[in-house]
């Protein structure tokens, strides 16, 4: 490994542990701790990407997590960030965005076509001729995206974890430990949390020269590892903030949702580029990325470097650069030096070449890595200046011009950033409660101060939480800029990148301005700017600085982009979590199961379609014909169970329902018919008086939560004396039907069946096959037929007799779909399938399930003026037998004079008639019509003849009397 | 023998009966993260103007305090859930049906008792932290002896939290139809934590209380 350094005092490798691994198809070797990207430069692998548009080689950056140009793909896993993905035996690695590799990607060529390829030329191109438009599309597609996904892998899921704490400590830097340290000796709950794998933050890097810092930080990690108040979670990216202090953090593992009762971020800066000709070479990187690359991962970043400066981190740069054994050739300030502190001094005195008030004004290629750099000093207006100009070779080139904050938490939580000239970044100006901010997120500096800083936010933290402690003042945020105003340099050549992720020149933002994007919103989305994988953390800043320049305005004015969360990257695994979808399953499910059913959704349940194995038509057919002709029986479990008592119980459904319901008679039902205050359909069922201050309720399936809520509510609102119950997933149901119910059910029942006895629409108490049960005789399919309700834990034992006693009888189970066709037959509407969000029950032809006579119900004050308004009405049609034309399909629409006039609410081949029959919302302006004009699939018109419902028994017979459908079963 | 537990499907051999429900008595050792399938204990929730003089009628205490579990020995408890409901839990030796005398699902002086046929599972052991830091949203670190309405899995379910030797037992019930649902998904949990089933015995065995499984 040629570029790997001897042992340094903060080093993450484990250098007895050797790691081998593959990239573009060579083998190489790092140490367990190492990166992919130190692993590859201490190989002497410099390029490690290519860039998202042109395709221009690109290394290490920033080494922390933002490296948008070192994404690689290890079989399934795509976009590994290399500057932060661990090491690890066997990994085999590829850059994603290349073609044909690395080393000869053939995408390169696109960097020629530059010129035609201006700034937001893809909102502008490609839609003429419109022909091409999808050839054009199929060569960006494959040109564009990071990585190929391979739709056949398997699908990966991260648990997900729920976490709390008093104080969320964001950043384990110095202010962050100081602020967990403080809050935790005070007695409160802390998480502290830090994106690396190790706490310290600068300290490790920034400060790993610095003998002071050293002893700082020892002091710090050795409390704070020993504080059994403090949870450190390293690798933990919090990557939003929601409200209530909700805040996710990102970890290997998958995805912690922890609920803070104060935050403070203390999350630090990202140091930023300067923008000049070449400033994205292999061997141009943030000055405290080399320092990371030095201390944390023993590896020499180049051999003879230039440091390019605003603030005294450069200095400190350049000192840990020279001890690591890099020549540093010069060190080029913005300003002036003398306002740097101590650092200069010191790198003054190894010899070190510093230059006041000059710039790099480009940076020089060779074999697509830097080697050299033209340095060009500023005038007063800080212009370069072509007079003087001073080339210097080098393989390296040191950035450290300025920083801007991690502020998105702060974003996010709703704190108003301001501009401040000292030091030279956006600073919270304003935080929302429970929200602080400490360190160099807050704009303060010097290492002493933001450990004060960090103790300062605690105490305010700590003083949010009830918990007394003395208040300590916050340290100031110094005395000078850190950043510099505007270290970007224009060229005539261009290639002076504000936006790495994205390709983007200088030029492209001030033509995007230009052209009427002024407005840093529409900057962002008409360019792009920062919207790459590191999400503008290393472009937003000086795309902001240069578009304030440009209309004249101050930072300030100009603004700043929103941070929505999440502001970094999240697998999507780790968002997918494991898969919690509830699912509601009848007593019977297994039964259901074991004999062929075909299950289908409604809301939360799973209910059987159809029983199979024959194919959906015929068993459907085979279901319907056992139920009219034989018996059936069907899981109704699903169905809405309200149980309603109290000496008000009747004066609430008469309130809650159109029909009236208090006189039903003891041991009684009634259908009831629920609409809302519009007075719109939203429910019906069936309503059983089981004592004087007693009543069952049944809704539709999907239905029943919202029908309890609202009884809830409505009680409560019109303070009547009613109990509510809700007995949805405790009581069981089933429907046996069919003309041989009775010989099936009598030898079960303590109920006597007699018609006399147990009349149409009456309800029973007794037991089934042992079991206490409430038996319901109602029409629900037109045929002699009992809903029985039973416990939960003993429905299936009830079933299953049920099922043995009706062997004999041919019982067939029956699902939904023979359960539709049946009620379809009958004409019994759906709620929702024959209706929708607009029918009221006159649309429905329900006029006679609303009860105006009453003083009061839901609804009726919209019925009432309504009534004879109603603009639909629901009609049936039957298409004649052996019809073979187009069938129209539900939702196919009515025609009438090439205008909409109405829809296909329900329809199916009916076995019991043998024609195709349907039911159609139409518009009442149509009158009384003879067919419909209905457009099927493909446009073509058909023609449905209307007929009266019921399609089948008008007279209702069967149901009210067995006699009838059992001669005629016979 | 007509009673079924909602998570009957994913019992496999549950070849034994407790008070009427097949369940899985016994698995031998215990693994080291676990969930017992407790359904086929009886619970009741008490509704209604009267139910707090229906209770003191039978000797029961009427707590005052929402949502603490009140212990009646052998794993029977009692909670108040609200101002007029109250939620019985037997033990597994049906001490409490002994006392009261059978229960029945019905209207009762103006009172509602409703049997409650939920699931009930209970589960413990190395994991079952980590897994109800994953299962549910509240902050059940400092919970204790507290009778809880949440989700858990996306699903409404009560919940006792109790300390069981220095490693916590969360005692989750729901709805008898979200019940093998919710059955299905902590045991996959319990499977990720190299843990499986344990049985109805081994679970009041290894807390020395008294059972009628068979």
């Amino acid at each position: 490994m040629p570029s790997r350094l001897p042992p340094q005092p903060r080093e993450r490798i484990d250098r007895s542990r050797s790691v081998s691994f593959r990239f573009e198809g060579r083998d190489y070797a790092g140490y367990v701790g190492d990166t992919v990207s130190s692993a590859l430069l201490a190989n002497g692998v410099d390029v490690l990407g290519r860039s998202f548009k042109y395709h221009r080689p690109r290394g290490v950056f920033s080494a922390a997590n933002h490296d948008a140009n070192a994404l690689m793909q290890a079989g399934g896993e795509l976009n590994l960030r290399a500057d932060v993905t661990e090491l690890q035996s066997g990994l085999d690695l590829a850059a994603v965005n290349t073609v044909g590799g690395l080393r000869r990607d053939r995408g390169r060529m696109v960097e020629w076509l530059a010129p035609m390829l201006p700034v937001g030329f893809y909102y502008k191109t490609f839609h003429k001729p419109r022909a091409l438009f999808p050839m054009w599309e199929r060569l960006i597609r494959n040109m564009a995206g990071l990585g190929r996904l391979d739709t056949a892998d398997a699908t990966q899921r991260q648990p997900k974890e729920h976490a709390f704490c008093d104080v969320l400590v964001v950043g384990a830097g110095p202010s962050g430990l100081a602020a967990a340290l403080a809050a935790a000796e005070a007695g409160a709950r802390v998480t502290l949390v830090d994106e690396q794998p190790t706490p310290g933050g600068s300290l490790e890097s920034e400060f790993g020269g610095d003998e002071q810092a050293g002893a700082i930080r020892a002091g710090l990690l050795e409390r704070m590892l020993a504080h059994p108040g403090i949870a450190f979670r390293p690798g933990a990216v919090a990557a939003g903030y929601y409200a209530d202090h909700w805040v996710p953090l990102v970890t290997a593992q998958g995805l912690v949702k922890l609920r803070a009762r104060a935050v403070i971020v203390a999350s630090g800066a990202f140091e930023q580029p300067a923008v000049f000709r070449g400033n994205d070479l292999p061997g141009v990187m943030l000055a405290s990325a080399a320092q990371r690359l030095v201390h944390q991962y023993a590896v020499k970043p180049c051999e003879r470097t230039v440091v390019f400066a605003a603030n005294p981190s450069a200095y400190r740069a350049a000192l840990d650069l020279v001890r690591a054994g890099v020549a540093v050739a010069a060190v080029a300030d913005l300003g002036d030096p003398a306002t740097r502190g101590a650092p200069v001094d010191a790198v003054k005195a190894l010899g070190i070449e510093v230059l006041a008030h000059t710039a790099v004004y480009e940076a020089r290629a060779r074999d697509g890595r830097l080697a050299g750099v033209e340095l060009r000093r500023l005038d007063a207006a800080d212009e370069p200046l072509p007079e003087g100009a001073r080339r210097i070779e080098c393989d390296g080139l040191l950035m450290s011009v300025g920083w801007a904050p991690a502020a998105a938490l702060l974003y996010q939580a709703g704190t108003r950033m301001v501009y401040a000239e000292i030091p030279g970044q956006l600073v919270p100006a304003e935080l929302p409660a429970g929200v602080f901010a400490a360190g160099r997120v807050n704009g303060v500096f010097e290492l002493q101060d933001r450990l004060a800083d960090g103790r300062a936010a605690a105490a305010e933290a700590l003083a949010h939480l009830g918990i007394a402690v003395p208040q300590a003042s916050r340290p100031g945020r110094g005395s000078e800029a850190h950043s510099h105003a505007y270290p970007i340099f224009d060229h005539p050549k261009g290639r002076n990148f504000v936006d790495l992720d994205e390709d983007l020149q200088l030029k492209d933002l001030k033509r995007a301005a230009a052209e009427g994007f002024d407005n840093i919103e529409l900057l962002k989305r008409y360019s792009t700017v920062g919207m790459g994988p590191s999400q503008g953390k290393h472009s937003n800043m000086n795309a902001v600085r240069v578009l304030a320049r440009l209309n004249g305005r101050s930072i300030d004015d100009t603004g700043t982009t929103t941070a929505r969360p999440f502001y970094h990257p999240v697998p999507v695994k780790a968002l997918a979590g494991r898969r919690l979808r509830p699912e509601r399953r009848t007593p019977m499910h297994a039964w259901h199961a074991a004999h062929g059913a075909e299950f289908m959704a409604a809301g939360h349940w799973l209910r059987p379609k159809f029983y199979g194995p024959a194919p959906q038509d015929a068993a459907v057919a085979a279901e319907v014909r056992a139920v009219r002709e034989g018996v059936g029986l069907i899981d109704v479990s699903t169905l809405g169970k309200i149980e309603a008592f109290g000496r008000d119980a009747g004066e609430l459904l008469d309130r809650a329902y159109t029909l009236r319901l208090s006189n039903i008679k003891q041991d009684r039902t009634r259908y009831a018919l629920m609409v809302d205050e519009a007075g719109v359909i939203v429910d019906d069922g069936i309503a059983a008086r089981l004592g004087e201050e007693h009543f069952y309720l049944t809704t539709t399936t999907t239905a029943a939560e919202g029908v309890y809520r609202t009884l809830q509510r409505l009680a409560a609102e019109w303070r009547l004396q009613v109990d509510l119950v809700a007995r949805t997933g405790q009581n069981a149901a089933m429907n046996i039907a069919g003309p041989l119910t009775a010989e099936v059910l009598a030898p079960l029942t303590d109920v006597d069946l007699s018609a006399e006895a147990f009349p149409f629409l009456g309800a029973r108490r007794g037991h089934v096959a042992g079991v206490p049960a409430l038996l319901m005789r109602v029409g629900f399919v037109g045929e002699l037929g009992y809903e029985i309700h039973v416990p939960a834990a003993q429905a299936s034992h009830v079933w299953t007799a049920l099922m043995e006693a009706g062997r004999e009888h041919g019982i067939r189970p029956f699902g939904v779909e023979a359960q539709r066709q049946l009620r379809l037959e009958k004409g019994h509407i759906i709620v929702g399938q024959d209706t929708d969000g607009t029918s009221t029950p006159f649309d429905a032809d329900m006029g006679w399930a609303v009860k105006f006579d009453k003083p009061f119900f839901l609804g009726k004050r919209s019925l009432q003026v309504l009534a004879d308004k109603a603009r639909y009405r629901l009609v049936g049609f039957a298409l004649p037998p052996g019809y073979a034309g187009p069938l129209p399909k539900e939702c196919h629409l009515v025609i009438d004079g090439g205008e909409i006039a109405g829809r296909v609410t329900s329809i199916g081949a009916s076995p019991s008639l043998g024609r195709v029959i349907g039911l159609a919302m139409i518009e009442r302006r149509l009158g009384e019509v003879a067919s419909l004009d209905i457009r099927v699939d493909g446009g073509a018109m058909m023609q449905a003849p209307v007929v009266p419902t019921p399609f089948y028994d008008p007279d209702n017979l069967r149901q009210k009397a067995p006699s009838v459908a059992k001669e005629a079963a016979a | 023998m007509n009673r079924l537990s909602p998570a009957h499907a994913c019992l496999g051999q549950a070849t034994h009966s407790v008070d009427g429900m097949p369940a899985v008595l016994r698995v031998g050792a215990t693994p080291p993260t676990w969930l017992a399938d407790l359904s086929p204990l009886r619970r009741w929730l008490v509704r209604g103007g009267e139910a707090a003089a229906w209770l003191a009628a039978r000797d029961l205490p009427i707590p005052e305090q929402l949502f603490r579990a009140h212990d009646l020995g052998a794993d029977a408890f009692l909670v108040r859930t609200g101002r007029a409901e109250f939620f019985l839990h037997d033990g597994p030796g049906g001490a409490l049906r002994a006392k009261l005398g059978e229960i029945p699902d019905g209207l009762v002086a103006g009172m509602r008792i409703v049997v409650r046929d939920d699931l009930e599972v209970a589960l413990g052991g190395a994991g079952a932290d980590r897994l109800m830091r994953e299962f549910c949203a509240l902050d059940l670190a400092e919970v204790e002896n507290q009778f809880l309405f949440t989700r858990v899995a996306g699903t409404t379910a009560w919940l006792r939290v109790e300390g069981e030797g220095g490693r916590r037992c969360y005692r989750i019930g729901c709805d008898p139809s979200y019940g093998e649902y919710l059955f299905e998904t902590l045991l996959e949990g319990v499977h990720e934590c190299a843990g499986d089933i344990t049985g109805y015995a081994d679970f009041y065995d290894s807390r020395g209380i008294a059972h009628d499984a068979s």
